[in-house]
């Protein structure tokens, strides 16, 4: 294993190589090179796990008022086909221009086809909740009604699944 | 302004509301204003929970207490004793039929959730371009595990103890593949990422890639240590544009963390990954015509042995495994053999992704342990057949699969069963089919399907699929004989034996399946010239019920080819050998006099 530095100038390595380089930009190899983040042991790795953990965790279990909704837009193909894009851009820009602090990010396939597109919205304190065929009406319901004061909206997603933590 | 104290959730699915969900969900609203509670308990209707068959089903937030087969009448009590009182309706709560203890809070009803979710663990959950929350998530843990602490050969021998089997269709056993091409000499491997999905029904691989990226490139960097490899292909279809994405974003990432790329964890072992895009052939998600297109060659098989455990990937020693397989990889090395082998059956661990389409209420992409019965996942998960319609046949397996029926609701789903049964696993589409669905169409669709599809290499699949699909034309046309009944099936049989690749191997297995369950279907068609559930055009008649008539005209005016004659206020009648049978009439006659024959 393990490859020498002759075998990497045979032509079709060359040929994979520049390919690479113009795919990836050179700017970004030549970043990529002073990066400060690379992890070289595990000891780095269990580091960055536990930095991210607690950053998501003050963001969703925090009690205090001030401290922010998250809400995740399924944006899988499926998703973005039936609309998720337009929703994510509207949460966005509302809950900017509302003064609702919140952190929105997008998330892959929760799997309810059936209801695209998805969000799961996490109250701080508050389990999260999926809601499905969401636009840019429903989402207007959702920050008014359910972001703001806490109240339901028909339609909610029952989790059906088990994840592996509990596991 | 408003703050509800408590939230009751109402199951509005559609099995919950064939149990009066409606009425209860009035009863529960009428009480709460009758004891003037309406600012401080909301009462809302949810989607399905997945549970239909103890619905309908009532959670109360923020306790979480999960009541099962609540009656409208139940009402008055919940409010009375829960809500008001504090106190829960011990009877309600759904009594566990192994302790026979009754479950009071949702949390410990995970063993309802008929889904445990593996290989989507993270699908839904992180932000597939953010390393970090990937990281967060035990990720790169695995293969940091099997670089600092494990052999390769311990490795291997930990993937064959889980007892995974790849998840593409074949099943066969993941570590053994490893152990294979582990054990050949070359200079260099390589492994491959098989990303075609070719089953038109399925997209757990998109979907994986799209929302878990990570997981699978950390599976390939752990494969090629296991195999001695360096180098590793993703071998993805170009209409998958959104995952190539991802991918190259995670790739680009794991890169810039030294997660790819040279002396990954200070341990010496180099792995780097490129792409390779697909035209979106069917064919290409065999092995060894991925391999050749890979190549830059048509994509076409060739007969194995040489395995490309021994001879793939520019003659060198490859190792394809499929995107799910790979996705399960990291929790295996995470959690161990011992774990992952405690879900599943006896021959096949684990779980299965699934792709519910077709006519289900609950459409969309479902992970259960393997084992686990079609009712449960139609009829529960799946939240049963849309519109009441009555449940006919399941396909699995995507075009080269078969059709399931009733009587195969029961069997517990893995690789061994579905096979045992005449069908297959295959990629995991499942396309639910009721009464309105003629199975000879069906057939006939997915044999289009692989007449499209068959690469022409060898002359079983080339013109044998060709002639089965003449042939069931010719049945759906009402102009098929008996003896054609015989031949469908002989000529099935020869594709199956003589093909080169499991495409043809597989191809006529709609067909045999269809045929041995639904063989009434195919007689009607042949001698009765009817299709039974009014599918095949060319069998049916459109007829004017001369009772029902008024002569408003409306049909004979709306018909785009004049087929349909009759004076004003007199009967009318449609000429049989005009009429194009597009359903016009029928649509605009509001006397229900134009019926279908």
């Amino acid at each position: 294993m393990g490859t020498s530095d002759s075998r990497l100038l045979t032509s079709d390595n060359i040929i994979l190589l520049t390919t690479l380089l113009i795919e990836q930009n050179l700017l970004l190899i030549i970043k990529n090179q002073n990066q400060m983040t690379k992890i070289t042991s595990l000891a780095d790795l269990r580091k960055i796990k536990s930095d991210v953990e607690a950053k998501m965790s003050l963001r969703e279990r925090s009690e205090t008022p001030e401290s922010m909704v998250q809400i995740r837009v399924a944006m899988a193909t499926c998703g973005i086909a039936s609309g998720a894009k337009i929703v994510m851009d509207y949460m966005i820009n509302e809950l900017d221009k509302r003064n609702i602090p919140a952190v929105v990010t997008q998330t892959g396939c929760m799997g309810y086809c059936y209801a695209e597109p998805t969000i799961e919205v996490t109250r701080p304190g508050h389990q999260p909740l999926v809601f499905g065929y969401v636009d840019a009406k429903k989402a207007d319901q959702i920050i008014e009604k359910y972001i703001k004061n806490g109240e339901l909206l028909d339609g909610i997603i029952p989790v059906n699944y088990e994840n592996i933590e509990g596991k | 302004m408003t703050q509800f104290k408590m939230h009751l959730l109402v199951c509005g699915g559609t099995g919950c509301r064939a149990s009066e969900s409606e009425q209860l969900f009035h009863n529960l609203k009428h009480e709460i204003i009758e004891k003037g509670l309406e600012n401080d308990v909301q009462v809302i209707t949810t989607g399905c929970f997945g549970f239909c068959e103890k619905g309908p089903i009532v959670k109360v937030m923020p306790d979480n207490t999960f009541y099962t087969q609540v009656k409208p009448e139940d009402a008055i009590e919940i409010i009375a004793e829960h809500v008001i009182k504090g106190r829960q309706v011990t009877r309600l709560l759904y009594l566990n039929p192994e302790t026979e203890k009754h479950v009071s809070d949702s949390k410990h009803m995970g063993f309802y959730r008929k889904q445990l979710r593996i290989a989507l663990r993270n699908c839904g959950f992180i932000d597939p371009e953010n390393i970090e929350e990937y990281i967060s998530r035990d990720g790169y843990a695995a293969l940091a595990k099997c670089l600092t602490e494990m052999t390769p050969a311990q490795v291997i021998e930990e993937m064959k103890k889980s007892g995974l089997r790849g998840r593409g269709g074949g099943g066969f056993p993941t570590g053994l593949k490893w152990d294979i091409t582990s054990k050949s000499q070359a200079d260099q491997k390589y492994v491959v990422c098989n990303a075609d999905e070719g089953d038109p029904g399925a997209f757990m691989d998109r979907s994986i890639l799209e929302g878990d990226p990570h997981s699978v490139i950390e599976a390939m960097a752990i494969c090629g240590y296991c195999i001695g490899a360096d180098k590793g292909v993703v071998y993805i279809r170009a209409e998958y544009p959104l995952a190539v994405e991802r991918l190259k974003i995670a790739m680009k990432q794991a890169s810039e963390f030294g997660l790819l790329g040279k002396d990954i964890f200070g341990t010496g072992f180099n792995f780097e990954i490129d792409i390779r895009y697909g035209a979106g052939a069917f064919v290409c998600g065999e092995e060894t015509a991925l391999i050749h297109s890979m190549e830059g060659l048509r994509g076409e098989p060739t007969i194995k042995p040489p395995f490309p455990s021994v001879s793939g990937y520019l003659q060198k020693p490859t190792n394809v495994n499929n995107v799910e397989t790979f996705a399960n990889v990291p929790v295996i090395i995470n959690k161990g053999a011992d774990w992952f082998a405690s879900f599943g059956s006896e021959k096949s661990k684990g779980t299965k992704v699934f792709a519910l389409a077709g006519k289900i209420n609950n459409v969309g992409l479902i992970e259960v342990p393997m084992g686990t019965t079609l009712r449960d996942i139609i009829f529960e998960i799946g939240g049963g057949i849309k519109d009441g319609k009555k449940f006919k046949a399941v396909q699995t397996g995507g075009p080269s699969g078969g059709c399931l029926t009733e009587k195969h609701l029961d069997i517990q789903i893995d690789f061994d069963s579905l096979t045992a049964a005449g069908s297959m696993m295959g990629s995991g589409g499942m396309i639910v089919l009721d009464e309105d669905d003629c199975m000879v169409s069906i057939a006939k669709f997915y044999l289009d399907f692989t007449v499209e599809e068959s690469c022409g290499k060898c002359a079983p699949c080339r013109i044998g699929n060709k002639r089965l699909n003449e042939m069931l034309e010719k049945i759906c046309d009402g102009k098929g004989t008996m003896k054609d009944l015989d031949l469908l099936r002989n000529l099935s049989h020869v594709i199956k034996d003589t093909s080169l690749c499991g495409l043809g191997q597989t191809s006529p297995n709609p067909v045999l399946s269809t045929m041995d369950n639904f063989y009434d279907e195919y007689l009607a068609h042949i001698v009765d010239h009817k299709c039974p559930s009014g599918q095949c055009k060319a069998l049916l008649q459109y007829v004017i019920e001369a009772e029902n008539c008024v002569g408003c005209t409306a049909c004979a005016r709306n018909c785009p080819v004049n087929a349909i004659s009759g004076e004003r206020k007199g009967v009318h009648i449609i000429d049989q050998a005009t009429c194009i049978k597009c359903g016009a009439c029928l649509e605009k006659c509001k006397f229900n006099a134009v019926f279908i024959k």
